[in-house]
């Protein structure tokens, strides 16, 4: 087995300049409006509706086709909210970020040790926005991120035809972008990365429970933490509606240095991922991973 | 040759290479990849810290990496010229 996610988008390229005129024309509570028939069009498609399966039964356990139907609708529905968001963050400039002072400050002293800091996330709640909007971390920011060329959504800051507010390192890259990723800590800069995906060898992965099944993520930031001495601090963005979203820290820790075998990691992975259970029970509906997050393979075995 | 030699000491001793011998290995064999020392990218982790902590280099991009990384005769040579311990 290869990596089960793509990264492409499913809607059009010209559906995604439709709803980007509807914000410039009429503000997000246009193109919301225009999100429910399209997002029951899509619900509608069986194929649509297989990629979050497997979440929707673990996460709600459905007692029928109705209510995996309304499930997957919402799940839906939110995850265009919050690309309409990402763009009208773009087109107009507008998104409020709701953190706590502790939290503002505690990324701030991390930064100040000057160790670098590897920030991760997972595909859920306004990730995408969050990028463009790190501004309580005041030192360079690099985000790790591999853009598939069937993905025709814009990030914020190519609406404006703006340069990228942080330098983007490629996992597809020679040596897996560990180089760069590596002089970025060195440097001190917050290196925000996606906690819950794999890239590339599915082998790169250690088991951890998630919603009650075994599920894989990858270790490569835990070695690279524990090699370099920066913390991790696990971040998740909820969104929150109407061009808002949060920033909460859901942990910080540091990783011993355990050596290069992987289920010397285990224990971080799993930190993560209690982290991003607690998430999806309070945010049911932001959870983004449309495809088999529990699926197995041997080279994922210990 | 002296560095070739220190290098593969110094990889046998702190990377897990799944029990291979490097003994065969030359100025020639690539680092990375299955066709010579095998290592993958998080090994690049552990390698480019061992050649701070032992020689004080660090390495700053992707493009420096890929021509210090090619073979072990590009990783010393580099490494006889920019050697800070």
């Amino acid at each position: 087995m290869t990596q089960s996610w793509t990264g492409a988008s499913l809607a059009s390229r010209f559906k995604h300049r439709f709803i980007y005129a509807l914000i410039f024309v009429g503000g997000r509570f246009l193109a919301y409006l225009f999100l429910y028939p399209l997002v029951l069009v899509y619900t509608l498609s069986p194929s649509i509706r297989a990629k979050s399966r497997v979440y929707i039964q673990k996460r709600f356990a459905p007692k029928n086709a109705w209510q995996a139907f309304k499930h997957a609708y919402l799940l839906n529905l939110t995850f265009a909210r919050t690309l309409t968001d990402r763009a009208a963050l773009g087109i107009l400039g507008r998104a409020d970020i709701v953190s706590s002072k502790e939290d503002r400050s505690l990324c701030q002293r991390l930064a100040d040790q000057h160790q670098g800091v590897i920030m991760l996330t997972a595909h859920c709640g306004c990730w995408q926005q969050a990028a463009a909007c790190l501004d309580f971390f005041n030192a360079p920011k690099y985000v790790v991120y591999y853009r598939n060329p069937k993905d025709n959504d814009k990030m914020v800051h190519e609406h404006r035809s703006q340069k990228a507010p942080f330098t983007f390192i490629n996992p597809a890259s020679s040596f897996g972008g560990v180089v760069e990723m590596m002089a970025a800590l060195r440097h001190g800069g917050v290196l925000c990365a996606m906690g819950d995906r794999t890239f590339g060898a599915p082998g790169n992965s250690v088991p951890v429970k998630f919603l009650g099944q075994t599920a894989y993520l990858p270790y490569s930031f835990y070695r690279l933490a524990a090699c370099t001495g920066a913390p991790v601090a696990v971040m998740f963005f909820p969104w929150l509606g109407g061009g808002r979203f949060g920033a909460e820290i859901a942990g910080v820790f540091t990783v011993p240095e355990r050596g290069a075998a992987k289920h010397g990691y285990e224990e971080f992975a799993q930190k993560f991922a209690d982290a991003l259970e607690v998430f999806c029970v309070k945010y049911p509906y932001q959870f983004f991973n449309y495809y088999n997050f529990w699926e197995t393979n041997e080279s994922c075995k210990p | 040759m002296q560095t070739i030699e220190e290098l593969k000491q110094l990889i046998a001793a702190n990377i897990d290479l799944g029990g291979a011998d490097l003994s065969g290995f030359d100025a020639s064999s690539p680092i990375f990849g299955e066709q010579g020392l095998g290592l993958d990218s998080l090994d690049a982790v552990e390698l480019i810290m061992l050649l701070q902590k032992k020689y004080g280099i660090t390495i700053e991009n992707m493009q420096q990496g890929r021509e210090i990384f090619k073979d072990l005769g590009t990783l010393a040579a580099y490494v006889d010229a920019n050697r800070k311990k």
